[in-house]
């Protein structure tokens, strides 16, 4: 279930990258052949770029993609390694946490004041909004990985669990 | 607390996090949050936190990463740009180990469309490790080729480390860009140089096949075959130094057109398409964490003042600059064995930045000198990008032999490094043109 939200918020990510590709090409093409450079299209782009970076965080963490060093970790016996990675996740858990509160309340700052983009002058609170939204989806996933690995640890051979599921 | 011991315990609290197996993005938010709150409180503090993603977020230069990724992946998985080495053989075959020196400059001039190393390993690897094998070549000369081939991907612009550094130390991409094409141009000489000379003492490892050489006819036909990558070189860097569109839109701009080859090639399935987007939200989602929270922690390194203390304490040490870059390059060689170097080259910048070039060092220049340090990060152990890629693509490739193939590509990067430092022109005298212009 999990799985599958992380799955569809990373297509969607995938989705705002062909989008991308559209909107800066009919920007380059109208600029260079009619001069009519879309001012919209580089603050446009710019806010999918928040949906590829953030819709994309969960189901990276599922595959095992964000970057770890594995240099200590791998000379100690199991059940240690799977200590740390339990401690590991519930401070990433308390950071998410308070990052979550942070982002969202610098959205609500912005729709108070009624914050807008340069050129455009688009609202900025709705795309500030999926950043906590990101991040709130990265910390089910780490939740989830947490309570398989409290549970793996009253087993007899206790190790760090690999991730849920593989890339492609 | 001093700031000097603050500033000491938050690295070493970084360091025993990223020990612990933290990712390396959470490890350097934690450390950075913790500093926050002990230096200015709850709700003065965590404020900054908001604008540094969405600033960060929100880039466009940025925007060009997922962008270029996204490009490698339609290439790859459509397999376009396959033609390049068929063509690039029939040319250079004649040589000794010719076949590695086709490997060597297809990844040369693939580099010209690609901003990743991996993504030009990959490509070229696909199709030129089978034909290395069936002709019975030395297994660590094939590896050795594409895994260090690749690694011009990044230096050769586009470069997707190059944008990272470009807006992380605000220096122009694209002088950059200009910077990186001579140094990847002698490279890929050094290269080639490297693999004749070996493969002359030693004939038995790369075994000569009558049939290489290609008629004038087949020699004729391979302009057709690399007519897809030359028409990507044109779109992408020719639009970009014509001055008609930024880095950002030169990517979208490949993209677009590798969409319509993938078509016309009846390549373009979803599973080409999924596949590639996969390879993208990964990339973009891994790196641009690690830059949000390595912004967030390098803020809080600047606010206890490390950066201009260790430019002061360097700078009355009094060494001269050779000493200097020496130190600096051994301790980030050494480093990169922990941990990757993409995320070093992150973390790093906001400390190693200001001080290399309050000592009078070119922005430019050292920006190639990191690129340079990233190559050969990813052809070294533990943690080697394209070795992983290259073995994988190699059946009954073992580690020993990725090593015995990729040593003498590493020695040839660290001359390239002393080169360019004895020689900054290198580098500098392509961007100073476009500057005079």
């Amino acid at each position: 279930m999990i799985g599958r939200i992380a799955r569809s918020a990373s297509t969607l990510a995938g989705l705002a990258v062909l989008v991308i590709v559209a909107l800066i090409t009919y920007d380059v093409a109208m600029r260079y052949f009619f001069n009519e450079p879309q001012l919209f299209v580089d603050e446009l782009a710019s806010f999918l770029e928040v949906v590829v970076i953030f819709g994309g965080l969960a189901y990276t963490f599922r595959t095992g993609g964000h970057v770890r060093v594995d240099l200590v970790t791998t000379h100690l016996p199991g059940r240690m390694r799977a200590w740390l990675r339990a401690v590991g996740l519930v401070l990433g858990l308390v950071f998410l946490a308070i990052v979550m509160w942070t982002t969202v309340d610098s959205a609500l700052t912005a729709h108070r004041y009624g914050r807008v983009s340069a050129v455009m002058l688009y609202p900025l609170w709705p795309t500030m909004l999926l950043i906590p939204l990101g991040l709130a989806l990265l910390a089910l996933v780490m939740l989830v990985a947490l309570v398989a690995q409290l549970r793996a640890l009253g087993g007899p051979q206790a190790d760090e669990l690999p991730p849920p599921e593989s890339a492609e | 607390m001093s700031e000097a011991l603050l500033g000491t315990l938050l690295i070493a609290a970084m360091f025993v996090l990223f020990a612990m197996g933290v990712e390396i993005a959470l490890a350097l938010g934690i450390v950075g949050i913790a500093g926050l709150l002990y230096l200015k409180g709850w709700s003065i503090g965590l404020g900054v936190v908001g604008s540094i993603a969405w600033t960060n977020a929100t880039s466009f230069s940025f925007v060009a990463v997922p962008l270029f990724v996204f490009m490698s992946g339609i290439l790859l998985h459509s397999g376009i740009g396959r033609g390049l080495y068929t063509a690039v053989a029939r040319w250079v075959s004649f040589l000794p180990g010719g076949l590695a020196v086709a490997s060597i400059f297809s990844c040369a001039i693939f580099a010209a469309i690609s901003g990743s190393s991996v993504a030009t390993a990959a490509t070229i690897g696909m199709i030129a490790i089978p034909e290395m094998e069936r002709r019975g070549y030395y297994r660590p000369l094939i590896c050795g080729a594409l895994a260090a081939g690749g690694t011009i991907g990044i230096l050769v612009p586009p470069s997707i480390p190059m944008i990272i550094y470009g807006v992380m130390t605000e220096t122009s991409i694209g002088h950059l860009y200009m910077a990186g094409i001579v140094p990847g141009l002698v490279l890929a000489l050094m290269f080639a140089a490297f693999v004749v000379a070996y493969a002359m003492l030693w004939p038995e490892a790369a075994p000569r096949v009558a049939e290489d050489h290609g008629s004038f006819l087949e020699k004729l036909r391979s302009f057709y075959e690399v007519a897809p990558v030359a028409l990507l070189i044109v779109v992408v860097l020719g639009s970009m130094y014509a001055g008609i569109v930024t880095p950002t839109e030169a990517a979208a701009l490949g993209s677009f057109v590798s969409l319509i080859l993938a078509a016309l090639a009846g390549k373009l399935t979803w599973t080409t398409l999924h596949a590639a987007f996969n390879s993208t939200v990964r990339t973009t989602s891994m790196v641009m964490l690690i830059i949000v929270f390595a912004s967030v922690f390098s803020h809080v390194i600047a606010l206890v003042g490390a950066p201009r203390a260790l430019l002061r304490t360097v700078v009355g040490l009094e060494l001269p600059q050779w000493a200097f870059f020496m130190a600096v390059f051994a301790f980030l060689l050494v480093i990169a064995y922990a941990l990757e170097e993409l995320s070093v080259m992150i973390i790093m910048l906001p400390i190693l930045f200001p001080l290399v070039t309050g000592l009078g060092f070119d922005p430019i220049w050292f920006g190639i000198i990191m690129i340079v340090w990233l190559e050969i990060g990813f052809i070294t152990p533990p943690v080697g990008l394209n070795l992983f890629v290259i073995q994988g693509l190699t059946p009954g490739a073992t580690a020993r032999d990725m090593m015995l193939g990729t040593t003498p590509y590493v020695v040839m990067l660290i001359a390239l490094v002393g080169l360019l430092f004895l020689f900054p022109d290198l580098a500098l005298w392509l961007p100073a043109q476009m500057m005079g212009r």
